[in-house]
């Protein structure tokens, strides 16, 4: 009906939601011994089936494609609205990737008690998926909150060290969000539906066009901002990071840092910046400050813990710093820069703890720099894919990381020059604790324990394939960029235009919204760029640069 | 009370009593109990010790199963009252019902192999507990001030007796004692303020006293003190039944004490009946007074959530725990009551079915626990995760429900309270509410813990029944990840999904555990019918918006 | 007249209430509850409940309280375990909150009855002729529960009270008669209000065989 230009696909996203949990609860039905290659082997299903949906995405529309939207509780109006547009795309194949690889790293290790490890495992993608790809506030919530519990059971039982506790207080921690944002979820819907005497209904698109009012949107605003930035995390919500770093086993790690902190701040960019644009916009500098106190202190902290795992996992703080301060620049190229930086993000950081995994075998199971070294020797191979990594960590031009950071930069020196200057710091940092990485742990002298040899199939099999995708991005960083672009600008022009940002404008918009996307009216904001001439006052760069865009009808 | 048609011709001897007209359908779900009753109490007379070991506990399934058949058969039907205005039977009641006569069964079946029934005899065990069932059911029904005592007390008396069943443990006889003292001063504040209402409106009738307070000329009682005596004096007796803060002093005590088949069907039951009841009273008969009495409702629903859910997080024992936890979860509950809506009804009745969900699985496990080791410490659920798989998953589900994971009942429950409290324009009571469920996490997270984080020790049985070691930390134990080999060689020699199918325990704790887990589920990811169900209760209280 | 006879039996009601709650010695505390059903039963009288009056002397004053009698002469005072400081000055406060907060709602609404005449008195009111009457027809339905709790509390006293002859199938376990040990000063009200003066107590009571950390308190148990 209205989706008549949005590509189609032979299957549900439904499918590809529910594939990795029934695949796992299958496999636990097979002996113990098997469980886990098995899976390993099916998980290549819902990759392909993501594959799939990328390739039959359709770049230059920006709306939601694919959908599938059925009532789940009709007296709360909530929906099961799944959907792909340009934000989740590439989240959602990467998801796809890391679990694949995950799977089979576990698979060729002998893991204790398979088959509940493997269930864990299902759920945690099915859930990572449903994150993303949920195109109604609750069903999100229900998502983000269920991803937490495969967590908890995988560190709790398969981590290490204080694992009890660690798992204990990583969950109180992201819940203490996450229930915020159940409540502001629902305030949401009721005050959007009660300002606009309108049926309750929960889904993106229906409440996108009900703007709440300014001071309802400011607190809805830090419900969200307080989950998402927990679950990034950033500097002052970041108490439960280490210990639950150190815990995870390294698959867990890999698929945690890769993806589930990246729902997070795709959070931001589907949910909070088009939901309640004044009260981004009002909070822009907080968040920003926000996003360089992170990369600043988690910079200095990479610096100076000697715990290998720590430093992946700090640095993966100032990342999501970086990817927080791209998003709330509220200006194009941050934004963009932002999402393509969460896909280099997530592939460089699970090769990295992979890495660190493989190193730690070499090193007498330590994870201490001090019992490193030495170890490229025998390990060429090794070493050069931790070089690839190490130097995408950094940034180096010619990496995808490189093209992201610097659009992020970019946006932030067009809003706001001197935390754009300081957040250079950070690029610069990064090169120094991730070569200080790099050599602490492959050259210099030979750690007292250390005996290395050459990377392993089992080793290799996680890493090799997650090193190629980062070669291929660094060549082909389009792969990201053009499939959001559309999506990006549509997400970030509310609160980047000041004319959608008075909630009186924007309600004189909406009987325009109709015509200009068919009967339902769904999903729209207007796109032909004769509405522009109507708004009150000039609109910003953004958002001509989206109408235009879309006007054009090619994309990129 | 003066409208009484014989007032002048009592004088004729000859006079002619007309009793008054018995529906005996709208009657049904509380005749067939009070019947149930007696005749389990007669069986339980018989010599042999075969019909009283199964025949009894059979009979009394029976007549509860009887009763829901009758509720189920009236249910949906137009609201009645009868028997001279003492009760209406409306949906409102009947779901209530049906939730209380659904522990009802899982009780009887917990308590199938307990000790309690033997030492106090399982005629009169059981015939107390339908007595007690009954109890609830004219109290949910009750219309009239009078009714309503009674049905409190038919409610109370058999369960301060039942708590004390286990004669010879000290601690069920103290649950017992406790529990008559403290119900006892509940009941009289309770009647009391029924007595200063009944003097302000000179009125019994549910219907009456809410058209007295309706209507033009009992406009002048909004602020009449003695109502308002009678109305706070309400409030704590009410309170003591259902736990609420800071009346809730006896719960872990009594919880922890009695037997547990008993502490489910109080923590359960009980809390439904005083919940069903609140809301009668308050969102039917005093709602012209809401505006008096939702701001001491919200002030005490919010002091109770946090009472309960801090009280719980130092609790070893895992009956104390549910019972600071049950504190915890009728604040939730009150909370939908205190918007006094027919949205909030609805999703205070719907929490009272999930409760009763979450509630009944976790109580199975602890008769499971308590009947391998003698205890229900904490610390003894270590690795019950590979000694009984269901059992594990059970009480799992039951946590993350009651913590209000998604995916789970629990969350659809919170969900739907927190929706009625923002449209109720009751906001910060939803922060409220949201702040107490992050606490409890900090306790349903370490059960759960408990369960399947720590390493199958063979001692761990031994350990939790041997008294002071029992509160040891659990972290003392050394943390082999995923535990010993051994015990993985067992569970992968057992074969099998997940190692569900390998069921240890009495079977009838495992029904109950496996039933009430999987419901917990199911409703979570289709509560449509939930819904459907409960949305009649907020329909049955005319006069809400 | 009446006024005179309210305040007096209003009084002595109070009093002998107080007598139940203040007086050491069970005896007279038994028989200061007499003299406070006595008081309520001239109240009744007042009310023109005749009936209630006679059975409120004949029943409590007269039936129940001999049986109070005879148990207190049988078993005799137990030794008296007198609360922590705390509560005894605590349970006061509450008790003087709880009298002011209904002082303020008797005296802003209730006494200003007393200069009316109150609920017209019709004839035969409180006979226990129109007292069966409204059992049978307006309160049917309390008055069968009222039975059938009756019931309920004779089942119960046999329960709680008949001679044990121990269980009818594989006796006690072992395990039953270990007391559940539990730290010291969780059972009780006082754990509620934080009265850690009672944890003394039992500590000397029972020589410290119990545990003495507390279940409620922070800490005792290490995360798990």
């Amino acid at each position: 009906m209205i989706f008549a230009h949005a590509s189609s696909a032979p299957f549900s996203l439904s499918i590809l939601i529910w594939l990795p949990l029934a695949l796992a609860l299958v496999c636990a039905a097979l002996p113990a011994r098997v469980t886990g290659r098995a899976l390993a082997a099916l998980s290549l299903l819902p990759l392909a089936l993501a594959v799939t949906f990328v390739a039959n995405f359709n770049s230059s529309y920006p709306f939601p494609q694919f959908v599938t939207d059925h009532s789940w509780i009709p007296s709360l109006g909530i929906h099961y609205a799944l959907a792909m547009n340009g934000l989740n795309v590439s989240l959602v194949l990467l998801t796809t990737v890391l679990f694949t690889v995950s799977l089979a790293w576990s698979a060729l290790r002998d893991i204790e008690r398979p088959r509940l490890y493997y269930f864990w495992l299902g759920l945690a993608e099915s859930a990572v998926l449903g994150a993303f790809l949920a195109q109604d506030l609750i069903l999100f919530v229900a998502f983000f909150d269920l991803m937490l519990i495969p967590f908890y059971f995988l560190v709790g039982s398969w981590g290490s060290g204080e694992r009890v506790r660690a798992t204990i207080k990583m969950v109180i921690y992201t819940a203490v969000g996450s229930f915020l944002m159940l409540a502001a979820a629902i305030a949401t819907g009721v005050i959007a539906a009660g300002d606009h005497h309108t049926a309750l209904n929960f889904t993106f698109g229906a409440l996108e066009h009900l703007p709440v009012s300014r001071t309802d949107g400011e607190w809805l605003f830090l419900g969200f901002a307080v989950a998402f930035l927990v679950k990034m995390p950033v500097v002052p919500f970041h108490g439960w990071l280490a210990d639950a770093y150190k815990s995870m086993p390294i698959p867990a790690v890999a698929v945690f840092s890769g993806v589930v902190a990246k729902v997070a701040s795709y959070g931001f960019l589907q949910i909070v910046l088009p939901l309640f644009p004044q009260a981004s916009h009002h909070f822009q500098v907080l968040m920003l400050i926000i996003a360089l106190v992170s990369i600043l202190w988690a910079t200095a902290m990479a610096f100076t813990t000697r715990d290998v795992r720590l430093v992946i996992a700090y640095s993966s703080v100032a990342q999501m710093g970086f990817i927080l301060l791209g998003i709330f620049s509220l200006q194009a190229p941050g934004a963009q820069g932002a999402l393509l930086q969460m896909l280099n993000h997530g592939l460089v950081t699970a090769a990295a703890f992979f890495i660190v995994a493989a190193v730690a075998a070499r090193s007498g199971g330590s994870e201490r720099m001090d019992d490193m070294g030495g170890i490229a020797f025998r390990a060429p191979l090794l070493a050069t894919l931790f070089l690839i990594v190490t130097l995408a960590n950094l940034a180096m031009p010619g990496s995808s990381n490189f093209i992201g950071e610097f659009m992020i930069l970019l946006g932030t020196f067009q809003s706001h020059l001197a935390i754009a200057l300081i957040a250079s710091l950070g690029v610069v940092g990064a090169a120094f604790y991730g070569l200080r990485l790099f050599i602490g742990a492959m050259h210099n002298r030979v750690g007292g324990r250390v005996q290395s040899f050459e990377i392993k199939r089992s080793e290799a099999i996680a890493i090799v394939p997650l090193c190629l995708i980062i070669l291929v991005l660094a060549f082909y960083p389009q792969f990201g960029l053009s499939r959001s672009q559309a999506s990006v600008n549509l997400a970030i022009a509310p609160a980047t235009t000041s004319a959608f940002r008075g909630s009186q404008s924007a309600a004189a918009l909406l009987p325009t919204f109709a015509s200009l996307d068919g009967p339902a009216g769904w999903w729209a904001y207007p796109l032909l760029a004769g509405v522009s001439h109507s708004l009150p006052g000039k609109p910003r760069r953004i958002y001509t640069y989206t109408t235009a865009s879309s006007g054009s009808g090619s994309g990129q | 009370m003066n409208a009484h048609p014989y007032a002048m011709s009592f004088l004729l001897a000859t006079a002619h009593i007309h009793g008054p007209h018995i529906s005996w359908a709208e009657l049904s779900p509380i005749a067939v109990l009070g019947v149930g009753a007696l005749v389990v109490l007669l069986v339980g007379l018989a010599s042999s010790q075969m019909v009283r070991a199964r025949l009894v506990p059979t009979l009394t399934l029976v007549a509860i199963a009887g009763a829901i058949g009758t509720e189920i058969w009236r249910f949906s039907h137009a609201p009645q009252t009868i028997v001279a205005g003492a009760l209406r039977i409306d949906d409102l009641a009947l779901i209530a019902d049906l939730v209380c006569a659904v522990a009802a069964v899982a009780a009887v079946l917990l308590a199938w192999r307990a000790r309690a029934p033997r030492e106090a005899g399982q005629g009169e065990f059981h015939s107390l507990m339908l007595f007690s069932l009954m109890g609830m059911a004219v109290l949910v029904s009750a219309q009239d001030l009078i009714t309503l005592f009674l049905g409190l007390e038919l409610l109370s008396i058999p369960l301060y007796v039942l708590c004390a069943a286990e004669y010879r443990r000290e601690g069920s006889l103290e649950a017992g004692l406790k529990y008559l003292i403290i119900g006892s001063v509940g009941s009289a504040t309770l009647v009391y303020g029924l007595a200063l209402i009944y003097g302000a409106t000179g009125q019994t009738g549910f219907g009456a006293v809410a058209h007295v307070l309706a209507s033009q000329s009992g406009g002048g009682l909004l602020g009449d003190p003695l109502l308002l005596t009678g109305i706070a004096l309400v409030i704590v007796g009410f309170a003591f039944k259902a736990s609420v803060a800071p009346f809730h002093q006896w719960t872990p005590d009594v919880y922890e004490g009695a037997p547990t088949a008993i502490t489910a069907f109080m923590a359960t039951a009980t809390k439904a009946a005083a919940i069903a009841v609140f809301l009668r009273f308050f969102d039917f008969t005093l709602t012209a007074e809401h505006v008096n009495w939702a701001p001491a409702l919200a002030a005490l629903a919010s002091v109770t959530i946090i009472v309960g859910n801090v009280g719980a997080l130092g609790q070893s024992s895992l009956k104390r725990l549910l019972g600071y936890s049950g504190v915890a979860q009728a604040g939730y509950m009150l909370t939908g009551l205190v918007v006094g809506t027919r949205l909030g009804v609805s999703a205070t009745m719907f929490y009272v079915v999930a409760y009763l969900l979450m509630n009944l699985g976790a109580f199975a496990v602890i008769v499971h626990q308590e009947r391998v080791s003698g205890s229900d410490r904490m610390a003894a659920l270590s690795g019950l995760g590979r000694r009984s798989p269901l059992l594990a998953w059970s009480l799992t589900i039951a946590m993350l429900a009651l913590a209000g994971i998604p995916g789970t009942i629990g969350f659809i429950g919170k969900v739907q309270l927190i929706h009625s409290l923002v449209n109720g324009g009751y906001g910060w009571l939803a922060i409220v509410l949201v702040v107490g469920a992050m606490i409890s996490l900090g306790y349903y997270l370490r059960v759960v813990a408990a369960i399947w984080m720590t390493p199958a020790d063979a001692r761990g049985v031994a350990v939790a029944g041997a008294g002071p070691l029992a509160g040891a930390p659990v972290a003392a134990f050394p943390p082999i990840a995923g535990g010993s080999p051994e015990a993985d060689l067992q569970a992968s020699a057992g074969g099998g999904a997940l190692g569900v199918e390998r069921l240890t325990g009495d079977p009838e704790l495992l029904l109950v555990a496996g039933v009430f887990g999987a419901l917990c589920i199911v409703f979570g990811v289709i509560p449509g019918p939930v819904f459907e169900f409960v949305a009649h209760a907020g329909a049955a209280l005319v006069g809400l918006r | 007249m009446s006024v005179v006879m309210f305040f007096l039996a209003a009084g002595a009601a109070i009093i002998g209430a107080i007598g139940v709650v203040t007086l050491r010695n069970p005896l007279y505390s038994v028989l200061a509850l007499v003299c406070h059903l006595v008081a309520l039963a001239a109240l009744f009288l007042l009310l023109r409940a005749e009936f209630v009056a006679a059975a409120q002397v004949v029943v409590y004053a007269g039936a129940v309280m001999v049986l109070y009698v005879f148990v207190v002469a049988y078993v005799g005072g137990g030794e008296e375990v007198s609360a922590g400081s705390t509560l005894r000055i605590l349970g006061p406060l509450f008790a003087l909150a709880l009298a002011v907060e209904l002082f303020i709602a008797l005296l802003g609404s209730a006494l200003s009855g007393i200069h009316r005449y109150g609920a017209p008195y019709k004839l035969g009111f409180g006979t226990p002729e129109q007292i069966g009457r409204l059992f049978l027809t307006d309160y049917l339905f309390p008055f069968e529960v009222a039975s059938l709790l009756l019931l309920v509390a004779a089942i119960g006293a046999v329960v709680l009270a008949r001679r044990r002859r121990g269980l009818e199938e594989g006796a006690l376990e072992l395990k039953d008669l270990l007391a559940m040990p539990r730290p010291a000063y969780t059972g009780t009200i006082a754990e509620g209000v934080g009265v850690r003066r009672v944890r003394e107590q039992l500590e000397q009571a029972h020589g410290g065989v119990t545990e003495v950390v507390p279940a409620g308190a922070p800490g005792s148990e290490e995360q798990s």
